[in-house]
């Protein structure tokens, strides 16, 4: 009896040693490491403050290194909070891969949705400013032709067997943040706010130029809230494939396919030939925009069906 | 199958693997970062055969991602014999009977494991490759590393083939006969290799030129993209292959076995 009261006392302080963390909590953890640890590598990665342009390739990659900070917060929060890494059923981490009940198709999409979306922004992009077609614009990027046709299958392959890097971010935003911030505010505010959260982790990036440049005007804020709004959009994506998928892979080739680029497209539009207007000079922003929600609004559709 | 991948995790020594590997990726960004802020000594710049002068710092923290990819085939070769090894050692087979897992699970999820790994070394590698490019200038030491870095899929791919051609004969003829068959293939590769280096025309490797390599990679790009694109779409359809013939040899024999 005696015994049994004394690993029952144990027991007891034992239980009172292990902090609880309310899923608030345990979000906030995860935000304070992935910032803190991204802009001081981002800082030090960059100590001569270049810009994207001036950095060249191989220091570009270097610096996009950040990317797997995300991921690496994923692991420290759930060891701070002693949270533990589930492969299936509730709190999930999504790390695992499934391809029961149909989920392979997932996998597929993940491949092909960005092809689609950025296709059909290019179209956009030169119907909204038809002075940047440049049939031989592609010669002047020294690539061949028949390249240019095998590049979306590049971007695929490349991205799928590359998607290391990008697993790093959706490791850490749809294995983490976005179940937390769907289990505290539902699923319509969560992917708002996440795709905001997102956006804002970019900001380092976007002031040193990444994905905008450093010439136009409101530059950085601007850029900063372009990132958001392309983060909302893409996010919606994304955390879809990971929710239906049950694993944070689908998003990681998506998103890797996406970095890579894989439009045709994109070898005729030459943006110096753009109009020095408003609509010229983002016309491939807003191409971007309108391919995005339209594919979010389809996502969206078969969301609410299912 | 997530509790057999964790089980050959821990038995190819999984966890203190994880840890070097990350300590020493930590180390050599550290290390980079040190060496792009002081700078090479003067006293360690060297000058190769063409007169270039390159910093030998920057060719010395360039090795691990020289060696690594190479080391990484090495343990991959070994990992295959290894996750087949452990379980006849440790007698799964009785275990495994208590289980719900079907024979071609059983072997699908030592090809999954192995998939695992190739991709984690690929990834570490290309990592690596990122962190030894970062900061240097044009010359002979990022020729070298973008040489290098443009080969990695290739590379592994052979660590996919290597592992298409070790899994159907370990499973067939079981660890110690597997790995006399291996062994004298590999020795027979070796004297060939040994043979050539003591008759054969060695002139071959004094006229590799990286530079002339690299102009032959930029005005080969499109074969190189298509190469590319093609080697993994190869590999991975004969490594799915290999994985059908290793469950019917398995079955054959397990059905002797009962």
């Amino acid at each position: 009896m005696s015994e049994v009261k004394a690993l029952n006392i144990s027991g007891e302080k034992a239980k009172r040693s292990v902090r609880e963390y309310s899923d608030t909590g345990r979000l906030l953890i995860y935000l304070g490491l992935t910032f803190t640890l991204t802009y001081i590598w981002y800082f030090i990665a960059n100590p001569d403050r270049s810009t994207w342009e001036d950095m060249g390739h191989m220091r570009q990659s270097f610096v996009a290194l950040g990317m797997m900070f995300p991921v690496i917060s994923n692991v420290l929060t759930r060891v701070i909070t002693k949270e533990g890494c589930k492969f299936g059923g509730e709190d999930n981490s999504y790390f695992g891969i499934t391809f029961r009940d149909r989920k392979w198709v997932f996998f597929i999409a993940a491949v092909f949705i960005p092809w689609f979306y950025t296709e059909l922004s290019s179209l956009i992009e030169i119907a909204l400013s038809p002075a940047s077609y440049d049939p031989e614009y592609y010669i002047s990027l020294e690539i061949e032709k028949r390249l240019l046709l095998l590049l979306p299958v590049a971007a695929i392959v490349s991205g799928v067997v590359g998607s290391f890097a990008a697993f790093g971010e959706e490791g850490g935003w749809r294995g983490y943040m976005m179940p937390k911030l769907i289990k505290i505010m539902g699923r319509g505010k969560a992917l708002i706010v996440g795709g905001i959260i997102w956006g804002l982790w970019h900001a380092p990036l976007t002031c040193i130029g990444h994905n905008f440049g450093t010439d136009y005007p409101g530059f950085p804020y601007v850029g900063i809230l372009k990132m958001c709004i392309m983060c909302i959009l893409m996010g919606i994506i994304l955390t879809y494939l990971t929710e239906k998928s049950r694993s944070v892979w689908p998003a990681a080739i998506m998103h890797a396919v996406n970095n890579a680029g894989p439009s045709i497209l994109a070898g005729y539009i030459n943006p110096d030939f753009a109009p020095d207007t408003f609509l010229g000079r983002n016309a491939g922003f807003i191409g971007l925009i309108i391919a995005l929600l339209a594919t979010t609004i389809i996502i969206m559709i078969k969301w609410r069906k299912s | 199958m997530g509790g057999l991948l964790y089980k050959d995790f821990i038995s190819i020594r999984g966890k203190r693997l994880v840890t070097g590997f990350s300590v020493l990726t930590l180390l050599m960004i550290i290390i980079k970062l040190i060496v792009a802020s002081v700078g090479t000594p003067i006293g360690l710049m060297v000058e190769n055969d063409e007169g270039e002068i390159f910093s030998f710092l920057e060719y010395l923290i360039s090795m691990p991602a020289q060696m690594m990819p190479i080391m990484f085939l090495c343990f991959i070769s070994n990992w295959v014999p290894n996750v087949l090894k452990n379980d006849e050692k440790s007698k799964i087979h009785s275990f495994l009977s208590a289980m719900p897992v079907s024979k071609s699970t059983y072997i699908a999820e030592k090809y999954v494991f192995i998939g695992i790994c190739i991709y984690i070394c690929f990834s570490l590698s290309m990592v690596w490759n990122i962190i030894s490019m970062a900061f240097l200038p044009d010359g002979f030491v990022l020729d070298l590393l973008m040489l290098y870095s443009s080969i990695l899929i290739e590379l592994f791919s052979l660590a996919f083939i290597g592992a298409t051609i070790e899994f159907p004969v370990f499973v067939a003829f079981g660890k110690e006969k597997g790995q006399m068959i291996k062994t004298a293939i590999l020795e027979v590769i070796a004297c060939c290799v040994t043979a050539y280096l003591f008759f054969g025309d060695l002139s071959v490797f004094e006229k590799v030129d990286i530079g002339k390599i690299m102009e032959w990679a930029q005005t080969h790009s499109f074969a190189l993209t298509f190469m590319s694109v093609i080697t993994p779409l190869i590999t991975l359809s004969i490594y799915y292959i290999s994985f059908r013939i290793s469950v019917r040899i398995y079955e054959r024999k397990e059905r002797e076995y009962e």
